[in-house]
């Protein structure tokens, strides 16, 4: 089963976690920056109570739990997990264009590091749910 | 300590909380009659863990904060393969480096 591709269903959640995965850390960036100045943790984090982009954060993050444990429920965590790293890649590029965080050749290298090391953990084989009757 | 000193070092904690947040949510597939306290084991790791993380976005940037997590996928690795005798061959572990060292050099020029 080494290198054989994944369920279609599998690769939609995962592109699903992706996509939320990038959605929830900018959002949650931009509402960090809006919150008030330093600050104790519990007055932190009533101040994030009342900020609309948290709240939509953590519906985001609930919807994220759900899938991933979709996720879970077929394939392996050690395999799961790493795809999920192409997150670091849109969050990258979102942050640069929109949040106008730094960018430079090095940091294009580093992306081109995790793409490579996405597609090693891609060739590996995974577990489908089925294989998990195998394990003892 | 600096501020991004601080950061750094809750995003560190962070990604630690996160790699036995994951192995909870997987041991809650892997034993259905105890899969609601897996689950709620998994949930107040990650509460806990969003509330480190929104404090360290308070001293470093996203594109920082969130590359660093990759130190997650090592405490995945190791506790997957131990706890859950998930196989961790080679190529993976080889994959798994490549995405240490590109995130590295990310959260190094972030």
């Amino acid at each position: 089963m080494l290198g054989s591709s994944p369920p279609a269903g599998l690769v939609f959640r995962l592109a699903l976690a992706v996509v939320l995965d990038t959605a929830v850390h900018i959002l949650w960036k931009l509402g960090v920056s809006e919150l008030p100045g330093p600050a104790s943790i519990p007055a932190a984090a009533e101040a994030a109570l009342h900020q609309p982009l948290f709240l939509l954060v953590a519906t985001l993050l609930g919807w994220q739990l759900i899938n991933w444990l979709r996720v879970l429920e077929g394939s392996d965590l050690s395999y799961s997990q790493p795809i999920t790293s192409l997150s670091f890649i849109s969050v990258f590029v979102l942050s640069v264009l929109y949040l106008g965080e730094s960018f430079d050749a090095l940091k294009v290298f580093g992306i081109v590091c995790v793409l490579a090391g996405v597609w090693f953990i891609s060739r590996t084989d995974h577990d489908s749910g089925a294989a998990g009757a195998h394990r003892q | 300590m600096t501020g991004a000193a601080i950061g750094v070092l809750l995003v560190i904690v962070c990604a630690i909380i996160e790699g036995v947040a994951q192995v909870f949510l997987k041991m809650s597939a892997l034993a259905p009659e105890r899969r609601g306290m897996w689950i709620g084991a998994g949930v107040v790791l990650f509460i806990l863990q969003a509330l480190i993380y929104t404090g360290a976005l308070r001293f470093i940037e996203v594109s920082t904060a969130f590359p660093m997590g990759s130190i997650g996928f090592v405490v995945i690795a190791v506790l997957s393969q131990r706890l859950l005798r998930e196989p961790v061959t080679r190529t993976r572990w080889t994959g798994i480096a490549l995405i240490i060292v590109g995130v590295s050099l990310l959260a190094a020029r972030a």
